[in-house]
């Protein structure tokens, strides 16, 4: 490379020729088993995450609220877990969601699960218009859930609950986001 | 169509010729002496590479910090390989540096007209060691804490602007959250665009003034220096992995503790410093600080000293002092680790630290690591506010040989427990060594129930503990015996009537324990025989709560069960 040296030389005879391909397929030998044996790593700490439960959530049913306050009109609690495990760090009193809880006609407490089965945002309750409403795309469910109108494929979520002791308690399921049919995410 | 398109390329980036640069021959020809460079390139790839896959993971806060790279290392799968090679691969680049300078001089490689290139590489070699000391507090743990914090405080000891320039870095006052943001920032960001920056002007300068020839032919680099590089390069990584994995990995100690006593000791290539400032006290800050800029002078000062080529005398003075102080360094790095290895205490400090590091790990991996931090790991094993009150408040004198009062132990309230307490509750392992109690008249006598009886009578206390196990025709049989027995002459077995012994309601349960430990000389407890101190005012509902729930459990508890309580 240097000015004054690289000129004097010779070119190589043409029996060098074997040689240096040789030389150039041992080099991308080397080079390319390095490479390979660094893409070991790389692929076992990237794909970690991928079908791991890095966050837990718990199975059991959550205390939420007492069951004499549930009415006609849905009241939205959250649902605390009272431990994570999230990757490194173990945190007590976690809110994991909320549920939209309400008596229905027979009585019973029905919970339905506020995270919206199209896109996953937090669906609100309309007073004025007596339904669901999710505020990212519009799209709109009755009381019981029922989808009316938008871009969801399906109704919202309901929630496993029982009542101990006159306390409403519900399990929290997340379903994966899209598709007519539920699917545990 | 392939030629058209690389036409279409060249024109517009104009690769061919970078290309063409590797195949022009090359003074000197390939070498595995010029492989150097190469290296230390591929080297700080590595590390690139390694400290990407870690930022993956890592969380740079004083809650999360020890508990992420404890997650890195123990669950991760690689990650402690990858830490192991992301530690140990910057001391390879140190090393290589350090050749890569050493045959420069002896080649006279800093002269004319390199002089500038000899400066960017010092500079280069300055830059590497900082991660050093960026680099482990990021762990948060004890090693990485106290080192880093020893090495600021030499700096806070600076004269001039030392303690501004410490609260700059460290961010704040204390070590803290914006010390690991603001370290993982420089370790993670900063030097590395600094090193980028140096290893290209000094990759420029190679290429304007040439590898330092030898005396082969001329040859192109690509592929016979190409092939040597590569070689060596995958030797490289070969040998650091296996290194990596004798040397046990990056390692990582338990969680950083401010009141830990701590044998604080910086890395290998700091060790020289580190011994010359503990050999001559007074000198401390100057050597600490002072010291490695003299070096760094001297070393800068070479090519205006020796700096035309043919003074042979001048090449041997730099040679000299280049290795009289390299052995130096060498000689008294040695003679510190071998007063170390000599020190028992410090052996047997650092064998408990390693111990308490294994403890954190195992916990942090079972248990997860709580939200306030490292620390908090230690307080994760079952019964651990019970076991640290009872260590504290409780052993004295319900454990072991010395005690004053009944022991307390695995099986406490069980049937056989109640059973030997109704036979002789005298006994030492009993109220025997409670003088305020076997002296008094009111000491209870020897039961005179034997069989069935004693039997229902066991059965009948053993259900106040509301274990789930309770016969309870037995109860019924044990009910009379109690009431219009010895036994109702001092107990009341429901309420909180006083009585001359325990009132028994609740005998064994959590309630009974909490009101025993609040004030065990109430009158429905232990009244004026009463000899253990009231705790009401002395622990919070949770640790009272705590306390309780450990009694309780210790009545279906084995001896196994409580060792492996000690020793989660």
């Amino acid at each position: 490379m240097s000015a004054n040296d690289a000129g004097g030389d010779p070119p190589p005879p043409a029996s060098d020729a074997t040689r240096r391909r040789f030389l150039q397929v041992a080099t991308c030998a080397v080079g390319g088993g390095v490479g390979a044996a660094l893409l070991v790593p790389v692929a076992r700490l990237v794909g970690h995450t991928v079908g791991t439960v890095v966050v837990s959530a718990p199975t059991d049913p959550i205390d939420a609220i007492a069951a004499d306050q549930v009415g006609a009109q849905p009241v939205r609690v959250p649902l605390v877990a009272a431990r994570v495990q999230d990757a490194y760090a173990s945190t007590a009193n976690v809110v994991l969601g909320a549920a939209w809880l309400r008596r229905g006609k027979d009585g019973q407490i029905a919970a339905l699960s506020s995270v919206c089965p199209h896109k996953g945002c937090a669906i609100g309750f309309a007073e004025g218009a007596q339904r669901f409403e999710c505020p990212c795309h519009s799209a709109t469910f009755d009381l019981d859930g029922n989808r009316l109108s938008g871009p969801a494929e399906r109704g919202l979520d309901p929630l496993p609950v029982i009542i101990e002791r006159g306390r409403v308690k519900v399990t929290w399921v997340r379903y994966q986001n899209g598709g007519a049919d539920r699917k545990p995410a | 169509m392939r030629a058209r398109l690389s036409d279409w390329l060249d024109e517009r980036t104009g690769y061919r010729e970078v290309l063409a640069e590797w195949r022009r021959p090359v003074a000197g020809g390939a070498s595995f002496a010029h492989t150097l460079g190469f290296l230390f390139g591929f080297l700080l790839v590595i590390e690139a590479l390694s400290g990407a896959l870690l930022a993956l993971y890592y969380a740079p806060s004083t809650s999360a910090a020890w508990a992420s790279v404890a997650y890195i290392e123990d669950q991760v799968p690689l990650g402690a390989v990858v830490r192991g090679v992301h530690r140990w691969g910057m001391s390879a680049v140190v090393i290589v540096a350090g050749l890569h300078l050493v045959v420069t001089a002896l080649r006279g490689g800093y002269r004319r007209p390199r002089e500038v290139q000899w400066w960017i590489g010092l500079g280069l070699i300055g830059v590497i060691t900082l991660y050093s000391v960026t680099g482990f507090v990021l762990r948060w743990d004890q090693y990485g804490y106290w080192a880093t914090k020893v090495e600021l405080a030499y700096v806070n000891d600076a004269p001039g602007p030392g303690r501004q320039l410490v609260q700059a870095v460290q961010g704040g006052n204390e070590f803290g959250n914006l010390t690991l943001t603001r370290f993982y920032a420089l370790h993670a960001v900063v030097l590395p665009v600094v090193t980028l920056l140096l290893a290209w002007a000094f990759r420029a300068q190679t290429r304007r003034h040439g590898v330092q020839p030898t005396h082969g032919p001329a040859r192109p680099a690509w592929p016979y220096q190409s092939l040597r590089n590569w070689v060596v390069a995958a030797l490289a990584l070969i040998a650091l992995v296996a290194w990596s994995h004798h040397a046990g990995g990056a390692g990582l100690d338990g969680p950083a503790d401010p009141t830990a006593a701590y044998d604080a000791r910086p890395q290998w290539y700091f060790r020289p410093l580190f011994a010359l400032v503990n050999t001559f006290g007074s000198l401390r800050t100057f050597i600490a600080l002072g010291l490695p800029l003299v070096v760094f002078g001297v070393l800068a000062a070479v090519p205006l000293f020796d700096g035309r080529p043919g003074r042979v005398t001048r090449h041997y003075a730099v040679l000299a002092v280049l290795f009289v102080g390299l052995l130096a360094a060498i000689g008294v790095s040695m003679q510190s680790y071998a007063k170390d290895d000599d020190d028992q205490e410090l052996q047997r400090r650092s064998r408990r630290f390693a111990r308490e590091a294994t403890l954190a790990r195992k916990l942090a991996k079972a248990n997860g690591v709580p939200a306030p931090g490292g620390l908090a790991v230690y307080t994760t094993p079952r019964f651990y506010v019970a076991r640290k009150l009872w260590a504290s408040e409780c052993a004295s004198c319900h454990e072991g040989d010395d005690r004053k009062a009944p022991v307390l132990g695995p099986g406490l309230a069980s049937r056989a427990h109640i059973r030997s307490l109704l036979v002789d509750a005298s006994a030492p392992e009993h109220y025997g060594l409670v003088e305020k109690i076997v002296d008094d008249e009111n000491a209870m006598p020897k039961t005179e129930a034997t069989g069935a009886d004693l039997d229902a009578l066991v059965e009948l206390i053993y259900a106040e503990t509301g274990a789930d196990d309770v016969d309870a025709a037995k109860v019924e049989q044990g009910k009379p015996l109690f009431d219009d027995g010895p036994c109702a002459d001092c107990h009341n077995r429901t309420g909180t009537d006083a009585s001359t012994g325990p009132n028994l309601a609740g005998y064994g349960s959590r309630r009974f324990y909490e009101a025993v430990l609040r004030d065990s000389g109430s009158p429905h407890l232990f009244g004026k025989l009463d000899d253990m101190p009231a705790y009401e005012d002395d622990l919070e509902p949770n640790q009272l709560r705590a306390m309780a729930d450990y009694l309780v459990w210790l009545r279906k508890a084995t001896p196994a069960d409580l060792e492996a309580l000690k020793h989660p």
